[in-house]
């Protein structure tokens, strides 16, 4: 079986000469299809760095990464574009919907933007949107919804196009603990019925109390890497 | 087709920073064409007051004839013989002959100098058309009815129809000759050339006043066809006609310095275009700008769902173009619109003439403005033009910001 995600030995370095930061050292991490990984790790420690590098946001200053069997290493801005685009959903941690368009277009767009053709695209977005919990909310701007509805639109605009990988920065950190708690349980939902591999970094204490495995980083490496009943 | 509705979506989403660089367009726009429909209304308001009231398309008139204000010289005048006659029958659509002088006029007390101009009754109007004349009385159709005498000129003297005018001149040999002559009529026609200054002497009472002996100072002549190289080519061949001691003057020749004018005037007002124009695209240079500054993020959000940087420039490219062509078109339509008006309504410029003391500037006071449709392509083709490039470099640097610094903005 192919690994969702598999970094080898990877280093990211930001800046140069004296004003050079180590992101990350020597980091080598696999995660497998249908797992929920949960990043753990104090502010500045690397983790919004390691998901951008898993997501193809950015490369790696040494090392490699593989996503979905690929190796980014070496890929044009094109082909990093066209991979996400295809293989990999986003969540952001303050949401980062485009404020001029809807719930449903919002959604659309991952799928408009996804190589693959969909059949009725509106249908799609509209079930998906169901499915985290928003039914008939679909033509409501971003403007018109609490945090909590803004960040499922996100999931779901993150797991229509049924990507490879979802990478969720610190989801529920722009959330009130009670919606943080739905909004988790709602990813964790969505990883068992649909199989969807998640990779999500946080310093909340419930977020890790959910998770199966715990990956912690400090200071650009990884200190420990648990799995949990 | 989302993309699109994301773009068209986008514009209004700063609407006033939008309609700021819309307006720049739209002005831009709009003086281009409705300034050179001015102009060129003005160029044939022009040409067609030359030919219409002051010479026909070609006059001949004798060599070194000045074209000073109200000054003819009637040391020089001649007879039209058989074979011109004959020749200009058959190469002009007509022809006639004019006794042109400076006599004073006396009513009373008062006495200006004015443009005497001695006409054939029965030849005049067919080269210098009398549709825009208001007459009160009648024109004369001989010497024995009298004059026609222009409105300011009535007016100065206090002259109404059925008073009596003394014409006091040098005749053509030297001597001094005056005479009383009934008014038979009071014209209007809006033309300062004619309206500041003239009054119509039928020929004989003209030629009994200088003693002319049948002598003319112009013989005028109207063509079917007023082009210049039509007349250009009729010239030369009066020239011939006319004989060593006179000279043809065309309608080109007489409006040419006028005309230069104008053309200055066309390169003054490309100029301001060209500085509205530049306005505009500073203009929506930085509406996409900041555009692009206040949407980081979003772009990062996009990038991330899988935009490719061509998708983004298009993005904001589809911005800026969406302006220009939005602003020049209702630039194009409001100025269509105000040409199309002034060509049917014409602008009343008789005031502003009059301040300015043009005391005898051959123009129709009625200013119809002239529609060229070229004016309004090239205003849109420019608009939309300076609106894409305008807005490449800003939506270039939008497309190639990093994704990963961009979500992270
Ligand atoms: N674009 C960048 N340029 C320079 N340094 C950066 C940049 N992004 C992150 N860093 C640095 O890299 C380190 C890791 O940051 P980050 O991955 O954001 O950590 P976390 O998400 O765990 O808070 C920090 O020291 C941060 O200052
Ligand atoms: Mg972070």
């Amino acid at each position: 079986m192919v690994a969702a995600c598999q970094l080898e030995s990877v280093r990211k370095t930001y800046g140069d000469g004296a004003g050079v930061v180590n992101a990350l050292e020597g980091v080598s991490l696999v995660i497998q299809p249908r797992e929920f990984t949960v990043l753990a790790g104090p502010s500045g420690s690397g983790k919004t760095t390691l998901l951008n590098l898993i997501g193809c946001l950015d490369q790696p200053s040494a090392g490699s990464v593989f996503v979905d069997g690929q190796n980014t290493s070496g890929m044009s801005s094109r082909q990093l574009a066209a991979l996400r685009a295809d293989r990999i959903g986003f969540v952001f941690q303050s949401f980062n919907l485009v404020p001029v368009l809807t719930a449903a277009e919002n959604v659309e767009m991952a799928l408009h933007l996804s190589g693959k053709k969909w059949g009725d695209v509106r249908d799609r977005a509209r079930a998906m949107l169901a499915s985290v919990g928003l039914d008939g909310m679909h033509a409501r701007y971003p403007n018109q919804l609490s945090g909590g509805q803004q960040q499922r639109v996100a999931i779901a605009r993150a797991l229509v196009k049924e990507p490879a990988l979802v990478i969720a920065d610190e989801p529920t950190a722009n959330l009130d603990s009670h919606t943080g708690e739905e909004v988790l349980a709602l990813v964790r939902r969505l990883n068992e019925e649909k199989g969807a591999t998640f990779v999500c970094s946080t310093h909340d204490a419930m977020v890790m109390s959910r998770a199966r495995r715990v990956v912690t980083l400090r200071d650009g490496h990884i200190v420990s890497d648990e799995e949990r009943a | 087709m989302i993309l699109i509705k994301l773009a068209a979506r986008n514009v209004r989403r700063n609407v006033v920073r939008s309609s700021l660089s819309l307006v720049a367009v739209i002005v831009g726009t709009m003086s281009l064409i409705v300034g050179h429909a001015f102009l060129a209304g003005l160029r044939v308001n022009v040409i067609r007051s030359q030919i219409d009231v002051v010479s026909g398309d070609a006059v001949l008139q004798p060599l070194d004839y000045p074209d000073e204000r109200l000054t003819h010289p009637v040391d020089a005048l001649f007879t039209v013989e058989p074979d011109l006659a004959t020749w200009l029958d058959s190469s002009t659509q007509a022809w006639t002959t004019r006794l042109m002088f400076v006599p004073t006029a006396i009513h009373g007390p008062d006495s200006i100098r004015v443009r005497g101009i001695g006409f054939d009754p029965a030849r005049d109007e067919a080269v210098f058309p009398r549709d825009a004349w208001k007459v009160v009385g009648h024109v004369p159709k001989s010497g024995a009815e009298g004059v026609l005498v222009a409105s300011s000129v009535a007016r100065l003297l206090s002259l109404h129809e059925g008073d009596q005018l003394t014409m006091q001149v040098r005749t053509a040999a030297g001597a001094i000759n005056a005479l009383q002559m009934p008014v038979a009529g009071i014209v209007a026609a809006s033309n300062p050339w004619v309206d500041r200054s003239a009054v119509f002497v039928p020929m004989d009472l003209a030629d009994n006043l200088l003693q002319a002996h049948g002598t003319i100072s112009h013989v005028a002549t109207r063509l079917a066809d007023h082009d210049e190289e039509a007349v250009d080519a009729f010239a030369t061949a009066f020239k011939a006609h006319g004989g060593a001691t006179r000279e043809v003057s065309t309608w080109m020749a007489q409006t040419h310095d006028i005309l230069e004018i104008d053309k200055m005037r066309s390169k003054a007002l490309n100029m301001l275009v060209g500085v509205l124009m530049a306005m505009s695209a500073m203009g929506i240079a930085n509406t996409v700008l900041m555009a692009a500054y206040e949407r980081i993020r979003e772009i990062g959000t996009l990038r991330a769902l899988g935009m490719a940087e061509s998708q983004v420039l298009a993005l904001f490219l589809t911005e800026g173009v969406v302006l220009g062509v939005v602003g020049s078109t209702i630039g194009c339509a409001i100025s269509t619109a105000i040409v199309m008006y002034f060509t049917t309504h014409g602008i009343d410029l008789s005031a502003s003439i009059d301040r300015s003391g043009g005391m005898s500037i051959p123009i129709s006071t009625m200013l119809y403005v002239a529609y060229e449709s070229k004016w309004v392509v090239l205003a849109w083709t420019f608009g939309v033009g300076i609106a894409t490039i305008a807005s490449v470099l800003p939506a270039r640097m939008a497309a190639r910001m990093a994704p990963a610094d961009a979500v992270r903005a």
